[in-house]
């Protein structure tokens, strides 16, 4: 049996640490790409870990130029975690060059039409300070391509 | 013979609050129903049970932290042991394991496992969508932006692009499954519709449509477990659960070298066939209930149980061989898509399901299938974190 609802709105404001990962997000918003690199195992992670999810070697800080590939694509419409607006969003994975994994982020609005994917792409950082720094994760199609 | 451990414990009973929208409506009232039914099914009373294992997702959803004690209330077991289990969409599945594990390490004899969520008719959609988006790792990808579909899109992207695979193939795997909830009385999404009416529904993440996602719902799920020495005896066939298997992988999709599979699952299969005395997946089951998230995602899943050769999966589907009708029926109950999605509930609701099949007791033309060894599997995130059972008939 179930009756009327009642209509609650629930405001939760937090007071957000980034923790060790402060570096990264501050290269991210500055168009920088901040990885770390596992020292027994070699492997350069973008997105960063501070520790090796595989080994748990304590990871150190390595830059990274900032160009990579896009391995997955997908487009999609909706609005950001707390953001006002809903939009068209083109989320994409990109196999940044020196790193060994991938990173989620964003590619920034241009003519489309066209696969993204085996495409080259540049982080290029966001003037605006986002709502939550790992927005700034927004790359742009390399223009030789 | 099955080569299952002999204390593998054995199903008493299960019952579910049907899975849907139930706007207006309240997780303890559906539990307290779920709960009774599994009780009554069981042919127990509460004060026959010794613990309880509660599973949901997250309490932003329910409004209510630490959802144990308020569950053992309305089921009138106030005072009884009870522990809360979460894991994403695993959540019940991975409930499921901690009872097992409870009662055949002999600390209690028997258990109810039960699982709910109000995922459907509490929040908005747009707001359930950023509570799931916090499933993965929230720092780097959900405040990003990535949300569940748009991960499951990335995932099945690469997929395609390796393996051949269709917009068609998956859209079997929506028409199937939707025609599975018809005649399951719990289901919140049974219906009829077609390859065609999945290929023209919106587009939501490409290449996923409407019709390739599965819905959040309310609902619970409830089952009873028994130590084989204490479960009465029974003038019906029964099932017990003889296999049990956990995994996990990189919570960051990008971290992971084979993004296009489900390697999670694949670990917690092999640790629940190895459990079971199983060698060879592929022949083993007369029944599956797979987590199909998405319709890619039973392909995606298939695989990773070793149910067909990775890579095949899609022309598998399309050739009827996961049908009701086929030679291995793989989601009967209609799965996350036809059946609904509670994060808490479906892996219980699973096992439900399976003891049902097993037991000759399936809904509407499943009744008397012959149905003697079944696979269940769920998993969160994008398959971060999977729990894989083996469930067996019991022959009174």
């Amino acid at each position: 049996m179930s009756g009327a609802p009642t209509d609650l709105e629930l405001r939760l404001r937090y007071a957000h640490g980034a923790g060790a990962l402060q570096p990264y997000f501050d290269a991210l918003v500055d168009g920088r790409a901040l990885a770390s690199r596992c020292p027994n195992c070699g492997r350069v992670w973008f997105p960063p870990h501070l520790h090796c999810p595989d080994d748990g070697g304590a990871c150190g800080w390595v830059e990274l130029e900032g160009q990579g590939q896009v391995v997955s694509a997908t487009e999609t419409h909706g609005r950001l975690p707390l953001a006002d607006a809903v939009a068209e969003h083109v989320f994409v994975l990109v196999a940044m060059q020196g790193a060994d994994n991938a990173a989620f982020g964003r590619l920034k609005p241009g003519p489309g039409g066209q696969d993204p994917v085996g495409r080259r792409v540049h982080l290029i950082g966001i003037s605006e300070p986002p709502p939550h720094p790992a927005q700034a994760a927004l790359f742009e199609l390399l223009e030789e391509d | 013979m099955s080569a299952a451990p002999t204390n593998a414990p054995v199903v008493l009973g299960g019952g579910v609050h049907p899975f849907g929208r139930h706007v207006g409506g309240q997780w303890r009232d559906w539990v307290r129903h779920a709960g009774a039914a599994a009780l009554a099914d069981a042919g127990l009373a509460p004060a026959d049970i010794d613990a309880v294992v509660v599973a949901s997702e997250t309490d932003f959803l329910s409004l209510q932290v630490n959802p144990g004690p308020v569950a053992l209330a309305e089921l009138g077991m106030a005072g009884k042991p009870v522990v809360r289990v979460e894991g994403g969409g695993a959540s019940g599945g991975l409930a499921l394991r901690e009872a097992l594990a409870q009662i055949m390490s002999g600390l209690y004899r028997r258990v109810l496992v039960i699982g709910f969520d109000a995922a459907s008719g509490h929040l908005t959609a747009e707001d359930v969508q950023l509570v799931y988006g916090l499933s993965f790792d929230a720092e780097t990808d959900g405040m990003a932006g990535a949300t569940a579909v748009a991960l499951y899109a990335l995932s099945i992207s690469e997929y395609m692009a390796r393996h051949g695979a269709t917009a068609e193939q998956l859209a079997h795997v929506s028409v199937k499954n939707h025609a599975n909830a018809i005649g399951n009385p719990w289901a919140h999404k049974p219906m009829s519709i077609t390859v065609g009416d999945v290929l023209a529904s919106p587009m939501i993440a490409t290449p996923y449509r409407k019709f390739d996602c599965s819905m959040a719902s309310d609902g619970a799920a409830a089952i009873v477990l028994a130590a084989p020495a204490h479960a009465p005896a029974a003038d019906r066939m029964r099932s017990r659960i003889t296999g049990s298997g956990a995994g996990s992988d990189h919570p960051r999709l990008g971290d992971r070298p084979d993004r296009h599979a489900f390697r999670a699952k694949t670990r917690a299969a092999r640790a629940a066939y190895a459990m079971a005395g199983i060698d060879d997946a592929a022949s083993a089951f007369d029944a599956a209930e797979v987590y199909d998230a998405f319709t890619g995602a039973e392909l995606q899943s298939l695989e990773a149980l070793g149910l067909v050769a990775e890579g095949t999966a899609g022309p598998a589907m399309a050739d009827g061989r996961f049908d009701a009708g086929g030679p291995l029926p793989v989601n009967l109950s209609g799965g996350l898509i036809g059946q609904g999605g509670v994060p808490g509930a479906t892996g219980i609701a699973q096992a439900v399901i399976m003891d049902r099949l097993l037991g000759g007791r399936g809904h509407g033309d499943n009744a008397g299938r012959d149905v003697r060894r079944g696979v269940i599997d769920v998993h969160g995130g994008v398959c971060t974190n999977a729990v894989v059972h083996v469930m067996e008939r019991v022959e009174p």
